[in-house]
């Protein structure tokens, strides 16, 4: 319900050129060996949570042919490495037998958490600095007066649940909420 | 005691009754019997196959089936489906093919279409047309060992078994493993090796795709072992004789 109050009230507020700026972003950004995506390779409703299986992380990073995958959506920022990774396999089909190996160079995600609506548990706001020369990352929170954000937030009529997630940095849901929805835009 | 597994019937109606004789042969119990999709297809036999479905003769059992490719394709051209336009069945087969398909099957059966499930899941067994990801994701062989974990992962299944390919194949996933290293705001984990889990993926084959040859697929549960049966019929073997042949395998 808050939801649709939020989609319905950025609805509103948005303006033509914003909208048609928008409507014109790519869904994925490349440079050189690393990719950039909100989501995950698959869809930008994925969440790639830190504590994703290693082979599905392995998976997405090598659907995106990247040898280091950026993303977000999480709003919690962490960098996942995945090294020495092997699969043996056999496929029988036909009366033939074929076993194959399976090796992966390092591979590696990166979640940029989230600047605007972090759920770290704490207010500040989360950004990544990647070194290209070094491919060092490092993890920033940044903290702001975040208390004037939320109290903008009650001020623009916005459900007060929104300042109050932002306040602690958490996500919010009701018992009620429908935990089976998955999101299908 | 075993499974009987069939997809990819494809309206052949005279493949079915090939299958349905050779699984009336078999000295072993079949206690269920799948078709995982693709049971009608663009023929003007898919609405009698779809009767036969539904009624099946003493002594058989009465499959139970999910939504194939075709099925998928028949409710988006009733606007039932999950897109709105039948993008894939034009691209593949050409704009003629939307009113072979429509003309295919009646409104009865759409409806019927309609309620079957996307896949079963028994034991620790995933049986669906495509995969865990739509009833197009196609495995094959060759598909990479990452994609199979991830199917396999999507549902927690240690084996699925599928039919989009129409080949009959077993893939097993032998072991293997990644280092994990995790680090967030709070710290670094230290990195653990985590081991795949041993699972299949089995193509259990195509019932009517081909002409005059048909494959499915007995698995037993209490064993894991699988048996590919490829059956061949009609007029190329002469006065309609159906010649049975199968590739025993255990795992």
């Amino acid at each position: 319900m808050r939801g649709r109050q939020a989609h319905e009230w950025t609805n509103r507020e948005i303006n033509p050129e914003v909208r048609e700026f928008l409507a014109q972003l790519p869904l994925s950004l490349w440079e050189d060996n690393l990719c950039f995506v909100h989501g995950s390779p698959n869809s930008q409703h994925e969440y790639m949570l830190p504590e994703i299986d290693a082979f599905t992380a392995l998976e997405r990073v090598m659907s995106s042919g990247a040898e280091v995958l950026f993303c977000g959506h999480t709003h919690v920022p962490y960098v996942r490495t995945l090294k020495d990774s092997h699969l043996q396999v056999q496929v029988k089909q036909s009366s033939q037998v074929q076993s194959r190996h399976f090796t992966a160079a390092v591979k590696r995600i990166v979640n940029a958490g989230s600047v605007g609506e972090p759920r770290h548990g704490r207010p500040n706001a989360t950004y990544v600095i990647y070194e290209t020369e070094t491919q060092q990352v490092t993890l920033r929170e940044v903290e702001y007066d975040y208390q004037k954000t939320c109290a903008a937030i009650i001020e623009k009529g916005l459900p007060p649940i929104f300042a109050w997630r932002l306040a602690r940095g958490l996500e919010f849901a009701e018992r009620a909420d429908d935990p089976s929805h998955v999101c299908e835009r | 005691m075993y499974w009987a597994i069939l997809s990819g019937i494809e309206g052949n109606l005279a493949a079915y009754e090939a299958v349905m004789q050779d699984l009336g042969r078999q000295s072993t119990t079949i206690s269920e019997l799948y078709i995982l999709g693709d049971l009608i297809g663009p023929t003007s036999s898919s609405e009698k196959l779809v009767q036969r479905v539904h009624n099946p003769r003493r002594g058989e059992l009465k499959p139970q089936v999910c939504q194939g490719w075709w099925e998928e394709q028949c409710l988006i051209l009733h606007g039932l489906g999950r897109s709105p336009e039948p993008t894939k069945l034009t691209e593949r087969y050409g704009m003629a093919m939307v009113k072979t398909l429509w003309d295919s099957v009646s409104r009865e059966t759409v409806g019927w279409l309609k309620s079957l499930d996307f896949g079963f899941f028994e034991l620790d067994c995933l049986l669906i047309h495509g995969s865990s990801v739509s009833v197009e994701d196609e495995l094959t062989p060759e598909t990479s060992p990452l994609v199979i974990c991830d199917r396999l992962a999507r549902m927690g299944a240690n084996a699925l078994f599928c039919g989009r390919s129409g080949l009959t194949f077993k893939y097993q996933l032998q072991g293997g493993s990644t280092t994990s290293s995790l680090t967030t705001l709070n710290g670094e984990q230290s990195p653990h090796t985590v081991e795949a889990p041993p699972c299949s993926v089995i193509g259990v084959g195509s019932v009517g795709r081909i002409p005059s040859h048909t494959a499915y697929t007995l698995y037993n549960p209490g064993t894991g072992q699988v048996e590919f049966k490829t059956v061949r019929y009609g007029a190329t073997k002469g006065f309609g004789a159906l010649l049975s042949s199968n590739a025993l395998d255990g795992f």
